[in-house]
């Protein structure tokens, strides 16, 4: 083979290292080097799933920055590497072993479902204490090594089954349709949900259409949504892909309801969705006006360091990141992968940074208490609902 | 049936999309003997400028639609002088010019993943009506209207002036031997930029109107574009402008009835096993012609 030219070269290494800045795997030390301790966290910051991947990782590095300020930990500080999964599982399984033959202490992972599935034996495998910060996937938790303080909005009587509850009691619903995100099973397994909750209540489930994470084009879908006139329609789906279809439902004349996950609660997707959302509702797991004061404490520090309130992906973020710390301080210092894993099963209750306190049953975080229901309005603001 | 005449008109909306990226996903492997893989990036990037400046400038729709192929076939042009005339220059044949489109396809894409950030967008509203035209009882929104007459203005403008012109003449001869182009007194290299030029003008065309279709801006509206066009391109064949409409407009339809009749989960197999199909059996698709080379 011939040489290529120097401009050829040059392009070929532009794109290696554009790409490898992209995907920078960790880089980390031991677990703990002097009185650093260090943590991975595998987490999509580019690719399709980016604008809920880049607020979870600044909620972690507002909780770091909050841990480290403080001396929570004494004298020992956080040093948390973050790998760019790009929303690829086999990058993010890939990533997560690196972390685990570099020696860090412990891992954030599992911002989607699709990265989650196999992190469960791989955790057990490496007996390496990890934190699940948002996949839904049901069944991850699985104690002393996976644990996910998030709580789950398909669990039965949980924010799904609220919502659903509360439309069908308001809105005179007697039909629906749900539409999924086929190839993500946390979003499947909601609209499992959300189906049982709206057919336990009388409601004609007419059709579950599928879509899948790399589609844009909803054109098909809505013309099928419309055609059958539904009173309701439930989106399992990202938020922005919710937006796209609701939007397109309201162009097509579709005067229906329109319930959503709460991916469709964060500011971004009014940019897709715009004036069409009016009206949509959904769970409001954290909300930043909050008055807690775990709240304002989080909103403050994420502000002053990033520019921009923070939404409930960033809410994400730092709650896996204080959870472990917690987990760091019940194990004592120079703590092990295994008094962290035995310190984070003793972990009974944890305070969201939405204010509420979860019981951790089982390393999954369970709340009683009744989820807050928002809608959005016409001119980008939200309201409770009804 | 009134379902399925809906259906219909959508797939032919998204076929044309597919048929107007193929004609400059073909235009430049015909004649540039290039499988630009970049092409895809190249689509992104006409609708950056065109979402920036509607977004930022606030500039009407139809302005941004030209910065936007203008944009992207600067791309083009400057992909052509710094990546593919160098490999032209050296031989380095098809291999070469695949592993450089792969490295502009890269760059291209984390560029616009740091320009536009990570949140999906959309072309703000009001940019372009939305609400869809009553004809005779369907729903056909004004972006699918915009969308054929792209498709008919590019087919028409490039039929003619690949067919009538001096210079179409020359872009199909350099496509078989750059030098005979020279002996009719036009300078191959002219002839190589505007090809790239053209087809990634086009592609970046069928970016904006993509944006605008879909309502959605992303770094990665384009990489669906590209996966479709290739599969026209081989199936109408390679550089045949009424294959890839064909070919595209098909796919756009096969889909459309695939995801309303069967399942979404079976849209992208009946696509790839098409494709598949006619690499086995026609390898030089619809319209193209079997090369038959002798030892």
């Amino acid at each position: 083979m011939k040489p290529f030219r120097i401009a050829t070269v040059a392009v070929a290494a532009s794109a290696l290292l554009l790409a490898g800045c992209a995907g920078a795997g960790p880089d980390t030390g031991g677990e703990t080097t002097g009185n650093v301790i260090k943590i991975g966290m595998v987490n999509p910051m580019t690719g399709s799933v980016a604008w809920a991947g880049v607020p979870i990782a600044q909620g972690a590095q507002t909780a770091v920055k909050e841990i480290n300020d403080s001396g929570f930990l004494g004298d020992a500080t956080i040093e948390l590497t973050i790998s760019d999964s790009e929303g690829d599982p086999a990058k993010a399984i890939s990533q997560y072993k690196g972390f685990d033959s570099d020696g860090v202490l412990g891992v954030i992972c599992c911002s989607i479902s699709s990265e989650a599935g196999s992190f469960a034996q791989l955790a057990a495998t490496a007996q390496l204490p990890t934190v699940a910060n948002g996949a839904t996937l049901a069944g991850l938790n699985a104690p002393p090594y996976i644990y996910r303080p998030l709580v789950l909005p398909a669990d039965p009587g949980g924010m799904y089954s609220q919502v659903a509850e509360a439309v069908v009691a308001e809105a005179d619903v007697t039909t629906a349709v749900v539409v999924e995100t086929a190839d993500n099973e946390g979003n499947v397994a909601d609209a499992n949900q959300w189906i049982a909750d709206l057919t336990s209540k009388g409601v004609d489930v007419l059709q579950t259409i599928d879509t899948f994470q790399a589609d844009t084009d909803f054109t098909v879908a809505v013309t099928n949504i419309v055609s059958l006139d539904p009173d309701l329609v439930v989106f399992s789906t990202q938020g922005p892909k919710s937006a796209t279809m609701i939007k397109g439902l309201r162009d097509r004349g579709f005067t229906g309801l329109t319930a959503s996950s709460y991916g469709v609660a964060v500011p971004s997707v009014w940019e897709v969705g715009g004036s069409s959302l009016e009206g949509t509702i959904f769970p409001l797991p954290f909300s930043p006006i909050s008055d807690s004061e775990r709240t304002k404490t989080f909103v403050a520090d994420y502000q002053a360091q990033w520019g921009v309130e923070p939404d409930l992906y960033g809410a994400q973020g730092y709650n896996a990141m204080w959870f472990l710390a917690e987990g760091i301080k019940a194990a004592g210092p120079g703590a092990d992968r295994e008094a962290l894993a035995q310190a984070l099963a003793g972990l009974t209750e944890f305070e969201l940074a939405s204010g509420n306190v979860v019981k951790m049953v089982d390393g999954q975080a369970k709340l009683a208490d009744k989820v807050i229901i928002a809608q959005w309005n016409a001119d980008g603001t939200q309201s409770l609902w009804p | 049936m009134e379902l399925l005449l809906q259906q219909l008109i959508n797939g032919l909306s998204l076929g044309s999309l597919y048929a107007i990226f193929a004609i400059g996903f073909g235009l430049v492997f015909a004649n540039m003997g290039i499988l630009n893989v970049a092409q895809g990036s190249v689509a992104t990037w006409g609708m950056i400028p065109a979402y920036l400046l509607t977004y930022y400038a606030h500039l009407p729709f139809w302005l941004a639609l030209i910065a936007g192929v203008v944009g992207a076939g600067i791309i083009g042009l400057i992909a052509e002088w710094l990546a593919f005339k160098p490999l032209r220059d050296r031989n380095a044949g098809m291999l070469g010019s695949i592993i450089v489109a792969v490295g502009i396809w890269i760059i291209l894409l984390n560029l616009a993943e740091l320009v536009l950030g990570p949140n999906p967008t959309a072309m703000p509203e009001g940019t372009f009506p939305s609400a869809p035209l009553d004809v005779l009882g369907f729903q056909i929104p004004p972006v699918f209207i915009l969308n054929w007459l792209a498709l008919a203005v590019v087919v028409v403008g490039l039929s003619v002036f690949l067919a009538k012109t001096r210079f179409g003449a020359a872009i199909r001869a350099v496509g078989f031997k750059p030098e005979a182009v020279s002996i009719v007194g036009v300078d191959p290299r002219v002839v190589f930029s505007v090809i790239a030029f053209m087809a990634a003008a086009i592609a970046g065309l069928a970016g904006v109107l993509t944006a605008v279709s879909t309502n959605n801006v992303s770094p990665i509206t384009g990489e669906g574009l590209m996966l479709k066009g290739f599969a026209a391109v081989v199936i109408g064949g390679f550089g045949n402008i009424r294959g890839a409409v064909i070919a595209g407009i098909g796919i756009g339809v096969l889909e459309a009835l695939t995801m309303q009749y069967l399942s979404s989960t079976f849209r992208d197999a009946i696509t790839f096993g098409l494709l598949l199909l006619f690499l086995l059996v026609r390898p030089q698709g619809i319209f193209g012609e079997l090369k038959v080379s002798r030892a």
